[in-house]
């Protein structure tokens, strides 16, 4: 279930801890998401910094919302999850 | 009220959260993640049994073995505060004379004994320009944004082990790798020593003190200076990596504990026990030597043990 309603993409590369770490967050509270890989989508990855303006992964875009690295708090929050 | 709470679900939490439920502990395992710093290594050529395998694919398995246990676990959950409580007010606790109460940032769980296994993260360099260029070309995560810098120019800062398997790592895909070693030498194992040597994509610079990083929207140089000489030097890179080692992740229990000058909890190197009956730690939060997969897997199941012991004295 996405509680928000939103379509929420997450961008990461295969060997990420803390991509890994997010995918796993959101999965516990079953929020579905699409997983984009920028290690093999480079267009994905120009569209990632060009939205984040910045290069770290994971990225997950909310809506029209951006939050960079696994941000537990912030994520709740967007998401409306108490 | 639980037997044993197990802070930390790297190598030393993971591998006493195993032997605490061998025992039939009561046993509960509070983790914010189960990647640590093992999660983000490249390829582990040192863990006896596995020839070469990824950071994260060996903290997977890990997590996997734990599973196979009966063992409560709370991931994503942050651990502020441990306090120890003397007297009992409520009998129907059932508890000795004390216990400990772990302080989340959703509950409070209570246990009358404690692991801490919490390793640590990873340390700043502290320059200019560090915070600014946070995700904009510097990074502590060579694996999670090593595809970023595919073609370019990266500096290294760190010449220990993870710093050198960063290079090695990185030498694959960027056109030019620096390592830069704040000592007269670089510390890594000998074996990743020869490899840099051999690789032509990389230059190692010692006694190199890093003074501050510039840019405009993304990194674009990085200033050091040479510790003999004093000469103040530039080189443009696209990105910087920082592999200068990890801060204890102690601040939770610091009120419970004695801590080095590394701000690394002492313990009885014996026992894991700390100056806190019933709080034992292990791992890289601790002020053991070795700072290994291993010998954290070692620690994680003497601290486990002794709190085993501790309890059976309880009953």
């Amino acid at each position: 279930m996405n509680i928000s309603n939103k379509k929420i993409k997450v961008y990461s590369t295969p060997d990420c801890a803390y991509c890994y770490t997010l995918k796993g967050f959101l999965k516990k509270h079953h929020i579905e998401f699409e997983e984009i890989d920028i290690f093999s989508d480079k267009e994905a990855k120009k569209e990632m910094i060009k939205k984040s303006g910045q290069k770290e992964v994971p990225v997950m875009e909310i809506g029209d919302q951006i939050i960079v690295g696994f941000d537990k708090k912030k994520t709740l929050e967007v998401l409306g999850i108490s | 009220m639980y037997d044993l709470i197990i802070i930390g679900g790297g190598p030393a939490g993971i591998t006493a959260g195993i032997y605490a439920a061998r025992k039939k502990l009561n046993t509960l395992l509070i983790s914010k993640d189960f990647v640590g710093q093992t999660g983000s290594a490249f390829e582990v050529e040192n863990y006896t049994g596995f020839k070469e395998i990824r950071g994260l694919e060996l903290m997977k398995k890990f997590k996997e073995h734990l599973e196979k246990f009966e063992i409560s676990i709370c991931e994503f959950e942050d651990v502020e505060e441990i306090k120890k409580i003397n007297s009992i007010r409520d009998k129907s606790l059932n508890s000795a004379n004390s216990f400990f109460e772990v302080k989340t940032d959703e509950k409070k769980y209570l246990a009358e004994a404690i692991i801490v296994a919490s390793g640590g993260s990873s340390k700043p360099m502290g320059v200019l320009g560090e915070k600014k260029f946070l995700g904009k070309g510097v990074s502590y995560c060579v694996t999670c944004d090593e595809t970023i810098v595919e073609g370019k120019i990266v500096a290294v800062i760190g010449g220990g082990n993870v710093g050198l398997e960063a290079g090695l790592e990185l030498a694959g895909f960027c056109s030019r790798v620096y390592i830069l070693e704040y000592a007269s030498k670089v510390t890594g194992d000998e074996i990743l020593q020869q490899k840099i040597k051999s690789d032509k994509k990389i230059s190692v610079i010692t006694n190199a003190d890093v003074k501050e990083i510039k840019g405009d929207n993304f990194v674009k140089k990085i200033v050091y200076e040479n510790r003999k000489s004093k000469k103040i030097s530039q080189l443009a890179v696209d990105g910087i990596f920082v592999e200068i080692g990890a801060a204890p992740a102690v601040n939770f229990a610091k009120n419970l504990v004695e801590l080095n000058d590394n701000g690394e909890i002492k313990i009885n190197p014996r026992t894991c026990a700390t100056k806190t009956d019933g709080l034992f730690a292990s791992g890289d939060v601790t002020d053991v030597r070795d700072k290994q997969i291993i010998t954290a897997c070692g620690e994680g199941a003497k601290s486990a043990l002794s709190a085993y012991e501790y309890l059976k004295k309880l009953k």
